[in-house]
Parts: C-alpha cells; sequence; structure tokens
C-alpha cells in the first residue's frame, strides 16, 4: 500500500503539489487524472522517490520511503516516465533486460530468475516478435509496449506511468489499459496518469482528480466522474451517461454555444 | 546479459595489436627485421646492439603508446557515455588542455619543480577543467551546451598556456614537443608509480558499467531502477581525470583518440559499455601504436611528433566511418 500525508512542492513560486494526502490500495488500479499542469506527473514522480517533496512523506507497506535504499525501493516501485529515450544500437531485448537491473549486482549477473522474469515481462506485453529489432526501427505503439515489458520485468508489486497510452492509436491504448487491468488482476498495484477520462472510468478502480496541485476527488469512478466536478476540474460542461453495455459512467462534453442557443428548447 | 560477443572481431583487435605491435618494433631511424624482433623479445641477447634498441628504447616506448591510448579510449568513452554526448572526448572538452595548462605552469612559473611533478600537475589540471566546463554547461543535461563549454574551456586554457610559453622562450623549447603530444618525452620510460593512477582509473570505469549502462535509457529511467546518478558521476569524473591526466603526463595533450575510440568501437562490438570498456581500451592502444608507427616514418629520419598524427589518420577514417553508418 502506498499512502502520501502532506505532499508539498514549490518549483520556483508555483505550488505544484499543495498539502496532498492520498491512498493507493493495494491491488488497485488508480488512474490520476486532472487538467494540465495540475501535478499529476509531479506527484508521480514523488510517489516513485524520483523528486523529494519539501514537506511531507510517503509511505510504503508503512514505512516512510526514504528509509528504502535505492535497490529496495526500485524492487518496490517501477516507474514508466512520460518521455523515454530510444537510444541508438539497444535491442529490445536488451531494453527489457534492463529491468533487472535492481535484481543484479556485480557478483550476481544474469540467473534463472532475471531470464523467467523478462520471459514474463515479454510474454505479457507480447513482445516475443520483436526481441531483436533495435529500438530505433520500432513504431510508437510498439515502442511503447517494450518499454512496458522493461517496466514489467523490473518485476514491482507496484507500478507508475505516467500517460502510458499517449502516442498510441485508439486499439494499442485498449490493448495496454487491458493489460493493466490483468496486472491489478494478479495482485500488482497499477498507478497511472489518464489523459482520457472515460478510459480512466471505465478501466480504473479509484480515481484521484487532481486540481491546482491539490486532491479534488478522490473514489470509485460512479462516485467522482460528476459535471460537478469535471466543471471544477476540466472546465468543462459535461454530461454523464451510462454506458449500457458496461455500466460505466461516460463523459459526453457539451458544447457550450449549441447547450445557449438550444437552452429553453430542450430539457436536457 | 546476452548481448552476443563477436568473436571474430575480437580476435581481429588482438591479431591487429600483435602485428601493429611487431610493426612497431621492426620500423624506426633503423629498420630491424621481424625476425630480430621475435629473437630480442624471446631470446634476448645483449651483445647484440639491434637487440638492446629493442628492449631498451623501442620497448618501453611501445608500452607508453598502448597504455595512453587505453587511456584516452576509456576516458572517451566514459565521458560519452556519462555526457550524453558523442562528441565528448578529453581534448574537445577542455580536459587535456587544463591538464597540459597546469602542466606549464607548473614547471615554468613555479619555482622548483621537476618532470617528476608532472603527473600531480596534470591530475589537478584536468580536474579543475573537468569541473570548469561542468559548471559552465549548466544543471540541465544539455550536449550543445556542454561541448560548446568543453570547446571554450579547451580555447581558454591553449590560449593561457601560449602566453606563458611566449614570455619564456627557454621553457617553450624545452616543452615544445611534449605540447604537441609526445611519447619520447617522458623518456620513453613508463613511470612505475603512475601505474596505480591508472589501473585506479580503469578499475572507476569497471565498477560503474552497470550504471553507465543502465544511464543509457535515460537519466530518470536509470535513477527509478536504483541508479545513484550522482555516485555514477563522481565515479565517471574521477575517473577521467584520472585516465587523462595519465595520459597527458605520458605523452602531452593528444587529442582525437578519446573522440574516435569509442565511435569505432561502438561500429564493431555494439553498443554495450561492458564490451566497449574493454574494447575501448585496446583500440585505443591500438591507434596510438599505428599512429607512432606512423610519426617515427613518416618523414624518417626525423619523425614528427605522434600526437599529430591521430588527428591526420583518424578524421579520415572517423569520417568514413559516419558516412558508412549514414548509409
Amino acid at each position: 500500500m502506498l499512502k502520501a500525508m502532506g505532499l508539498q512542492l514549490q518549483f520556483d513560486e508555483l505550488k505544484v503539489l499543495d498539502d496532498i494526502s492520498l491512498t493507493i490500495p493495494e491491488g488497485c488500479f488508480t488512474a490520476l487524472i486532472g487538467a494540465n499542469g495540475c501535478g499529476k506527473t509531479t506527484l508521480l514522480n514523488v510517489l516513485a522517490r524520483m523528486l523529494r517533496p519539501a514537506s511531507g512523506d510517503v509511505l510504503l507497506q508503512g514505512k516512510p520511503h526514504v528509509q528504502f535504499s535505492r535497490r529496495d525501493l526500485a524492487r518496490q516501485i517501477a516507474l514508466l516516465p512520460q518521455r523515454t529515450a530510444s537510444p541508438a544500437g539497444i535491442t529490445v531485448r536488451e531494453l527489457v533486460m534492463q529491468g533487472r537491473y535492481p535484481w543484479q549486482s556485480w557478483w550476481q549477473q544474469w540467473s534463472d530468475a532475471d531470464q523467467q522474469a523478462v520471459d514474463r515481462a515479454v510474454a505479457l506485453a507480447d513482445v516475443g516478435m520483436l526481441l531483436d529489432r533495435t529500438l530505433t526501427s520500432l513504431s510508437g505503439g510498439q515502442l511503447q509496449r517494450c518499454w512496458i515489458a522493461m517496466t514489467l520485468a523490473q518485476e514491482t508489486p507496484v507500478i507508475l506511468l505516467d500517460e502510458p497510452t499517449t502516442f498510441l492509436d485508439i486499439a494499442h491504448q485498449i490493448a495496454l489499459l487491458e493489460l493493466l487491468a490483468e496486472l491489478r488482476d494478479q495482485g500488482r498495484t497499477v498507478v497511472a496518469v489518464l489523459h482520457d477520462l472515460n478510459q480512466a472510468a471505465r478501466y480504473a478502480d479509484q480515481l484521484v482528480m487532481l486540481r491546482q496541485g491539490k486532491v479534488h476527488a478522490q473514489g470509485t469512478p460512479a462516485e467522482v466522474f460528476t459535471p460537478a466536478n469535471l466543471k471544477a476540474v476540466f472546465d468543462l460542461d459535461a454530461h454523464i451517461l451510462i454506458d449500457p453495455h458496461s455500466g460505466d459512467p461516460l463523459c459526453v462534453p457539451a458544447s457550450p454555444a449549441r447547450l445557449r442557443a438550444l437552452d429553453g428548447q430542450v430539457a436536457l | 546479459m546476452t548481448a552476443g560477443w563477436r568473436w571474430p572481431v575480437w580476435l581481429s583487435i588482438l591479431v591487429g595489436i600483435g602485428l601493429a605491435s611487431t610493426l612497431h618494433l621492426a620500423v624506426g631511424a633503423k629498420s630491424i627485421p621481424w625476425s630480430d624482433v621475435w629473437q630480442a623479445l624471446l631470446a634476448y641477447d645483449p651483445s647484440n646492439s639491434d637487440h638492446s634498441v629493442i628492449r631498451g628504447s623501442r620497448l618501453p616506448r611501445l608500452w607508453v603508446a598502448m597504455v595512453v591510448g587505453a587511456c584516452l579510449g576509456l576516458a572517451g568513452t566514459v565521458m560519452q557515455a556519462v555526457g550524453d554526448n558523442p562528441l565528448a572526448d578529453p581534448g574537445i572538452l577542455g580536459i587535456n588542455s587544463g591538464a597540459a595548462l597546469f602542466v606549464v605552469i607548473g614547471l615554468l612559473v613555479l619555482p622548483g619543480n621537476d618532470m617528476s611533478m608532472i603527473p600531480l600537475f596534470a591530475f589537478s589540471g584536468a580536474l579543475v577543467a573537468a569541473i570548469g566546463v561542468m559548471l559552465l554547461a549548466g544543471r540541465t543535461p544539455n550536449p550543445v551546451r556542454l561541448t560548446l563549454s568543453g570547446a571554450m574551456m579547451a580555447a581558454l586554457f591553449g590560449a593561457i598556456t601560449a602566453i606563458l610559453l611566449l614570455l619564456d622562450q627557454q621553457g617553450l623549447d624545452s616543452l615544445r614537443r611534449w605540447l604537441t603530444g609526445s611519447l619520447g618525452i617522458s623518456g620513453a620510460n613508463l613511470p612505475a608509480w603512475l601505474w596505480p593512477y591508472i589501473v585506479a582509473g580503469m578499475l572507476l570505469c569497471l565498477v560503474n558499467v552497470r550504471a553507465l549502462n543502465a544511464y543509457r535509457l535515460g537519466a530518470q529511467v536509470a535513477s527509478s531502477m536504483g541508479v545513484n546518478l550522482l555516485r555514477m558521476r563522481l565515479l565517471s569524473l574521477v575517473a577521467v581525470v584520472l585516465l587523462s591526466g595519465c595520459a597527458v603526463a605520458l605523452a602531452g595533450p593528444i587529442g582525437f583518440v578519446g573522440l574516435v575510440v569509442p565511435h569505432a568501437a561502438r561500429l564493431l562490438v555494439g553498443h554495450d559499455l561492458r564490451q566497449l570498456l574493454l574494447a575501448t581500451p585496446l583500440l585505443g592502444g591500438l591507434l596510438l601504436v599505428l599512429a607512432d608507427v606512423v610519426a617515427r616514418t613518416l618523414v624518417s629520419p626525423y619523425g614528427v611528433n605522434t600526437g599529430i598524427v591521430p588527428a591526420l589518420i583518424g578524421g579520415p577514417v572517423f569520417v568514413a566511418l559516419v558516412l558508412r553508418k549514414l548509409k
């Protein structure tokens, strides 16, 4: 279980995280949503200890995560950043194998456990046929799946992903979200920054809505996904429908101009 | 990891070093037949003058060439890896010029120093230059700014060195050969007490290899996998200072080896740092041995300074490699 308590962080004068407290339950898929610049990425980086908060604490299994060694933390939490490099001369196989970094040491190089973890990650992310390709030769969707495979090879109970669906077409987005849901079903804790609200509402167990460095709302999609919250967080006029097939809430943005034109004529 | 070892490539590198070394021992002001070269190595006869030339002057010079080449090749590789910059090189980033400037100051300006103090001056100069370049390059990684800062540092240190030498004609005469990179300057001998620094520099590279490999995926990914970036950068800095300092102390500022060798090595053995850190000292040694052969035969019997040759032959080879890769 990952718990943030009173996180504060400023870049220069700007308060990026303003007293954020939240609980990320174990074995759940949590989606962080909010407008651009609301602190989602920063929060994710603080949860991964890539950034130190000015005040506040992050607890991992009840222990402040500053008390973990770098290696122990990397065995608990994996982070897939939003922007990843595609260095020249690296094959997909080498990339995925790098995910085993925190499990290896100078005197203990490649082990059977490492190989099994890589095989599992490759199978889960479905990158088996790409293993001998170089990163520079891949399409955006393939590349993202390879990076996911590397993150999975790290075999951490907690996986943090920053906008993993960006640059993917809709089919790959859904495939990726299905994969994250599958990881959740295996008992892993998944936290992802997502841009597509409907995808977040459909796949996540918990939504965390951030607004100007604060948690605006937190709870199940049904609790959080309200027109009032969407208006407050995104300044968006929207209707919430229920997907007749799945029962998940769907947000349908309204056009303010048309709303005004229709005002009084149609009961919405 | 099974990045795959290209055994034919490694074999050719080793054979190349063997051939180049034999050639290095055989040619010079007086050509010595290869059979005599082998005899001098395997069955040394002190009364044979050819044997004593090989044992007494050419073999030590061969060692210096190999060690200097290895140091520069390694230093360049580490700098390119940690600076995430394909143009990094102890020459281009001003490390060599810093070391050279401090050696010149130490020998010409400060009283009472002799040649044995050269390595200490070289280390301090390399360190000052490296820190200066890093301060100028700023906190956010920016390859262009890093390269420009280095080029500026190199120019600045070069200019100060030139001024000092203009003011001291006698000093210029005694240091001119050293300043263009000469393997003959250290009396063609490798001081035994320089070895600990060289070995320490190489070991630091080795300790760092896992972190450097992970760092290829970017600072953020490496850090999230448990790489201590600060430790990695500090170890790299110390390694580069030791290796470049030793190279400058032995042979003066020799450029280009640290730039071209890592690129050649990547084409030959791939991008895995574990293989690169083994291949670049070998290739660096090979390049400098060949350069020294050319230097000593090109305008025979005078010989030009070794430091001039890497640029002369390395430049075209480098362009050829790049062009082949672009195709």
